[in-house]
């Protein structure tokens, strides 16, 4: 239910100026921050979004942070099906990590 | 008490299990599917436990891993095991799908240690 407090209140699905921001903007702003990654691709399959955030080595500790900021995403675009993965370059150029042809959309 | 469908899943998840320590043991410098045989345990655990959930609509047979993530995170007594489990399958997915991923002991032992606390979490809910 919306209230007088929040009616002007600018949330991470709009710009200042109301335009809607895009997946790839979402993606970068949420995910980009997480500590250890390195590099955003995605690909689109069946209606789906899958995103590969690719670092260097395994790091159990990226999970927690990594699937807050992934929720954040997917509460940025509500009407998108997105699958989330984790994949790591090894010392490899990151687009070697994730499926052939996937978008770069962030890289450090 | 399970539904008939719950128990074949944790059947699996058990026959899985004990498949993942076999494949260990006959090829100690090849174990990389074990990990991959050890997340499509978790997986069915999972099932098993979503299946006679009350508020989660899964059909296992054509669920697919979005909707199985979509019902876990209606689990909040679940705890950790969604981070786990998504652990495992991201560490299955490399094995299965990057030809250049070097498997190597830290990976092994994060994906037994990951099967381990899925299980410790989650078998027990599925008696309650």
């Amino acid at each position: 239910m919306a209230s007088a407090k929040t009616k002007n209140r600018k949330t991470s699905r709009s710009r200042s100026n109301g335009r809607p921001v895009s997946i790839q903007e979402s993606l970068v702003r949420h995910l980009s921050a997480v500590p250890g990654i390195e590099a955003i691709f995605i690909t689109t399959e069946e209606n789906v979004i899958h995103v590969f955030s690719v670092t260097k080595d395994h790091r159990a500790g990226v999970y927690g942070k990594l699937m807050e900021q992934e929720a954040r995403v997917e509460r940025d675009h509500p009407g998108k099906s997105f699958d989330f993965h984790t994949r790591e370059h090894q010392g490899r150029p990151p687009s070697r990590a994730v499926p052939h042809g996937a978008e770069l959309v962030f890289s450090k | 008490m399970m539904s008939d469908e719950a128990t074949e899943c944790f059947a699996k998840c058990q026959a899985n299990a004990e498949f993942a320590r076999r494949l260990e043991k006959q090829f100690p410098d090849d174990m990389a599917w074990s990990c991959v045989v050890r997340f499509y345990a978790a997986l069915q655990l999972i099932n098993a436990y979503l299946i006679d959930k009350k508020n989660v609509l899964l059909h296992t047979a054509d669920t697919a891993h979005v909707e199985r993530k979509k019902a876990m995170e209606r689990c909040p007594e679940l705890r950790d095991a969604p981070k786990k489990y998504r652990e495992l399958k991201d560490l299955s997915e490399r094995i299965r799908y990057d030809a250049g991923f070097r498997y190597t002991p830290d990976h092994h032992k994060r994906g037994i240690a990951c099967l381990a606390k899925i299980v410790a979490i989650v078998e027990p809910k599925l008696t309650q």
